[in-house]
């Protein structure tokens, strides 16, 4: 280029490439900004709407269960955990000392505190995560069983006023002290308390966490976390208990502040957070006053089951297997179970603590009789006034089929036979019935064998037909009947459908549901929906009939040589049939101390008072426990005693010497 | 000093005027969108700046040409002793050496070593009484220059201002005629140096993790799972300039700036707030305002008188023009990460003074015809 000359002409032609570059570019750019923001912006703008909305689950409170005079037997609790973030803890050590200054860690805590610190604090990422310190930080109630407690100021604790023990508050401890512990944090979350433990294990039952395949399983009615009712109630009416949890919706900031999506516009305006709907309450019918009588009666025994009934409404008023264990109370709260001999765990791991023995099948024996007795009045097979004759056995094809009482009990009637448990009257009678038509009153008609409907799972047992016994064994033999007819052999009924039987017997043939569930209630508002009574059959029997039995049991407590007369109770008496059912068993995995126990008869009682008014109805077994009469009767008297002693009003006019009516308006 | 010929503003003067003002209006309403966000006042803090940078602008672009070209090896050796000094005393921030802390204002060498740089090449090329097309020989000293302060930005390191440098150099010799064999020989070679770059470490690590995540992003190859970590911040700002569609979210209603999701927000990446706003109308509006400023300001070139300023303001207005190509490139990503100011809109004064003293630069061009 000439100096001097316009510079504008040598350029021209670069300057109309620059132009070319710059358009080219800037179209480039547009191209892009087209791409993203209109053939990819619903995309993009649906992903800027999704990264930012955060759905948190509120769970629902499950619903309490409570007795029928609303006495709690399993509530969510709030337990505390102590947490802390491994990058915030930079000198894990000395927060190890100062936590155990506090009386929060001990030795082997703080060191594995420091352990899992420094652990976590190699990685980018797991420095960050929150990890458990102290599980379930004691709080103002006892840890053993979540009673408030009660300071001491002297030794500066809590002490709990029913087991005596004492704690430190660790909840208020570290709550005061948070503020110097840099990286800790408390975080709640809910517990099952089970307030009655052992007492209602059976019938409560208890709940624990879901595991991946039940979360799989659930189709998304299930979240990792939630709790779901293991046994009992608790599984029974999981659904009612658990109620629908809600969701929290907002918006999450990049800086982790939470932006309420209400006071937005555009598409978040949309989102709403919905509150959970708590769960159900549930109002049993357990009387736990009652409940705790059975226990007390049971509690020197070895093993058994005591169920007691409203005649009137099939409503269970006690559930009771024993032994008993509170298993649930421990899997939650995660505490080690108090200390025993390894025996005293082999022997009540025997006795299959975990078993609910009120729904298990039994041979009943002869409360059997009862049932066996309506059939042959029914079947025609035998009248009223029909007797027999008991040398003490009775031989049948060859074989001898022995009474209990040894002697004989002489010429004997129904009543008689029922009242002194005479097996040859039965043997007889069931020589006549035959197979077929025990079976079809004891289950087709009394319902026993069968499910009864209950809440709960049970196992129904079995009545024997002759096409069962061609069916299950070689052959059916005559014999089979006899045994029958007195409820041995393969004849096996719970304790729960004996009581719905007997119910049925007393309260004029009506068959009905046993239930456990008394009402539902709604947390909120209170409000109870009933729970009606079922009817699940009527039974047609003449009143005759019904009275002559109800003398032979009558009799049974109240006679002077009836097999429960030692339970008997003067002022309000009750009836009742004994059992005992000859069980022997031999099982080589049993402890050598309970070989002895193994060899002994089931003893049964089944009552129902009072006898002048059927009410209650009460089943005892117990397992191997000998002579019903002598064991089994008088833990029924005990709860019927009870029973009376909390409806005094109801039955004044029975008491003796009250009314001054006739005790018993029933002819032999 | 002052003989230099006055000639009355042309169009192209107005135009350039015109679309900065816009630019500028823009970028303060930006930055007053974004308060609403962020809570914090950057628009009026920025005005100050904008008052500071209409000043610098005014005063270089009535200074006489003449005195900028007998002061440009002054200015360039002034600039590559400031990158050499802020290596060995500057103030590390995030792992980087860009600064000078002097008191309370910060200073970045590498702002004025892209001015020096082209009033160094245009100097040299002002110099060359060869007209033909330069070949590579002929380049060898150009390229140096270019080279040193390249080298040493890149030691900060910057990559961003570096990647401005090398092509403000080139659009340099681009404009004053190189063979088109000389520029593809040279453009091989520098393809070739990226790899060697990348192997001996030149190149940063956190920089190379920026150009993997990128290609991820691109869907070039599928992404590992640190690769999705790293890519969150560009990734937002992907959504935000998504999210506009046509005609954007309207002020103050953006959700990724609202909730402080993009990064940088008032800096860097304040056109992926403005594009969440304003949409794709929005986004074109401002490519057509830098577009207009910059073909205005290569008319002035045309017109200008010497090559001297001919050359000056074609390099000034490329230091507009990559730095607008690279920071959008970069929000759109179509770019890895550089870390660049978007000019005129992003907040801050450094960046707002050097953008005004590029236009300052250019527009010298324009409005004066004197000899030098």
């Amino acid at each position: 280029m000439i100096r001097g000359l316009d510079g504008s002409v040598e350029y021209r032609a670069h300057f109309r490439w620059a132009l070319l570059l710059v358009l080219g570019v800037f179209l480039v750019l547009a191209v892009r900004l087209f791409h993203l923001q209109v053939l990819e912006g619903t995309r993009y703008a649906n992903l800027a709407w999704m990264g930012h909305v955060t759905r948190d689950v509120i769970p629902a409170p499950r619903g309490a269960i409570v007795d029928r005079e609303g006495r709690p037997l399993a509530v969510d609790m709030e337990v505390a955990d102590l947490m802390v973030v491994p990058h915030y803890l930079k000198e894990p050590a000395e927060a190890a000392d100062r936590l155990r200054e506090l009386g929060v860690l001990d030795e082997e805590g703080a060191a594995s505190l420091v352990q899992r610190v420094q652990q976590a604090r190699q990685d980018r990422k797991t420095r960050f995560w929150k990890i458990p310190v102290v599980r379930n930080l004691q709080g103002p109630r006892c840890p053993e069983d979540l009673t408030p407690g009660v300071y001491d100021p002297k030794r500066q604790v809590l002490v709990c006023p029913v087991c005596g023990r004492s704690w430190l508050d660790q909840r208020a401890i570290v709550q005061a002290h948070l503020h110097e512990l840099r990286g800790f944090s408390v975080q709640t979350r809910m517990v099952r308390w089970l307030p009655e433990g052992a007492l209602t294990a059976h019938a409560v039952g208890y709940v624990n966490e879901v595991n991946a395949q039940e979360v799989e399983a659930s189709r998304g009615a299930l979240r990792p976390g939630d709790v779901l009712g293991r046994t009992g109630v608790e599984k029974a009416w999981d659904r009612t208990l658990r109620g629908a949890d809600g969701e929290d919706v907002y918006l999450r900031s990049a800086d982790g502040r939470r932006i309420d999506p209400r006071g937005l516009e555009g598409p978040f305006a949309d989102l709403h957070s919905t509150p959970p709907e708590p769960g159900s309450d549930l109002v049993l019918t357990l009387a736990l006053d009652l409940q705790r009588v059975a226990r007390e009666a049971m509690a020197p025994l070895r093993s058994g089951a005591v169920v007691a009934l409203d005649a009137d409404t099939g409503e269970v008023l006690v559930l009771y297997s024993h032994p008993s264990r509170a298993m649930g109370r421990h899997l939650q709260l995660d505490r080690p179970r108090r200390g025993s001999s390894p025996e005293a765990l082999a022997e009540e791991g025997f006795l299959a603590p975990q078993v609910n023995k009120a729904l298990r099948p039994f041979p009943p024996g002869s409360t059997f009789k009862v049932f066996t007795s309506i059939a042959g009045l029914m079947e025609g097979v035998i009248g009223p006034d029909w007797k027999t004759t008991c040398y003490g056995s009775y031989l049948f094809k060859g074989r001898r089929f022995r009474c209990f009482k040894r002697s004989g009990h002489g010429e004997t009637g129904l009543i008689r036979a029922l009242a002194e448990s005479c097996d040859v009257y039965f043997y007889q009678l069931g020589e006549m019935l035959g197979m077929d038509a025990i079976a079809h009153w004891a289950r087709d008609v009394f319902g026993l064998g069968e499910p009864t409907g209950f809440d709960l799972r049970e196992y129904p047992g079995l009545v024997p037909t002759e096409r069962w016994y061609l069916r299950h064994r070689l052959s059916y033999q005559p014999g089979h009947a006899l045994n029958a007819a007195v409820g041995q052999g393969d004849v096996k009924v719970t304790p729960l459908a004996l009581a719905r039987a007997l119910a049925a017997v007393v309260n004029g043939g009506r068959l009905l549901r046993p239930h456990l569930v008394r009402a539902v209630r709604d947390p909120a508002t209170g409000q109870e929906t009933p729970i009606e009574p079922e009817v699940q059959r009527t039974i047609q029997i003449p009143d005759a009939f019904v009275d002559l039995v109800k003398r032979g049991m009558y009799d049974a407590v109240n006679g002077e040589k009836g097999t429960a007369a030692s339970a008997a109770l003067q002022e309000l008496p009750f009836a009742g049939k004994t059992g005992t059912a000859q069980a022997r068993e031999h099982r080589p995995d049993g402890p050598a101390s309970l070989e002895g126990w193994l060899t002994q008869d089931h003893a049964w009682f089944m009552a129902y008072g009072p006898a002048q008014r059927p009410r209650l109805v009460v089943v005892v077994f117990v397992e191997h426990g000998g002579f019903g009469g002598s064991v089994a009767a008088p833990v029924a008297r005990k709860v019927l005693e009870a029973y009376y002693a909390s409806r005094a009003d109801e039955f004044g006019d029975l008491w003796e010497g009250v009314a001054g009516e006739d005790l018993l308006p029933l002819q032999p | 000093m002052i003989s230099s010929q006055r000639r009355p503003f042309s169009r192209a003067v107005w135009t350039a005027l015109f679309a900065l003002l816009l630019l500028l209006v823009v970028g303060v309403l930006t930055l007053g969108s974004a308060a609403s966000y962020t809570g914090e006042r950057f628009h009026e803090t920025q005005l100050v700046w904008i008052l500071l940078g209409l000043g610098v602008a005014g005063v270089v672009a009535f200074l006489d040409m003449r005195f900028f070209e007998q002061l440009s090896p002054v200015f360039y050796w002034a600039a590559v002793l400031l990158l050499l000094l802020v290596l060995g005393f500057g103030k590390e921030v995030n792992a980087s050496r860009r600064w000078f802390s002097l008191g309370d204002v910060s200073l970045q060498p590498s702002e004025f070593a892209k001015p020096a740089l082209v009033l160094m090449l245009a100097r040299f090329f002002h110099g060359e009484r060869n007209p033909e097309r330069y070949t590579l020989r002929m380049l060898l000293r150009p390229l140096g220059y270019v080279a040193l302060p390249v080298a040493l930005v890149m030691m900060e390191p910057d990559l961003g201002t570096s990647l401005v440098l090398i092509a403000v150099g080139f659009s340099v010799m681009f404009f004053e005629g190189i063979r088109l064999r000389s520029f593809l020989t040279l453009l091989g070679v520098i393809l070739l140096l990226i790899p060697l770059a990348w192997e001996l470490n030149v190149i940063q690590p956190y920089q190379k993790e920026r150009v993997r995540t990128w290609l991820s992003m691109s869907g070039a190859r599928p992404a590992t799972r640190e690769e999705a970590d790293s890519r969150m911040q560009p990734e937002q700002a992907l959504w935000a300039v998504g999210s506009g569609g046509w005609t954007g979210r309207g002020s103050g209603q953006a959700i990724q700036s609202r909730l402080r999701y993009l990064p940088e927000m008032h800096n860097d990446y304040i056109f992926a707030a403005f594009a969440e706003e304003r949409g794709f109308f929005g986004a074109l509006g401002l490519l057509g305002l830098y577009g207009a400023l910059v073909v205005a300001l290569l008319v002035l070139a045309l017109r200008a008188r010497e090559r001297f300023a001919a050359l000056v303001c074609v390099g000034a207005t490329a230091i507009l023009f990559w730095q607008v190509v690279f920071n959008i490139g970069m929000v759109t990503g179509l770019f890895p990460v550089v870390g660049l100011t978007l000019p005129f809109l992003s907040y801050g004064g450094s960046s707002m003074i050097s953008s005004m003293l590029a236009v300052g630069m250019a527009l010298n061009a324009g409005l004066h015809r004197g000899h030098v």
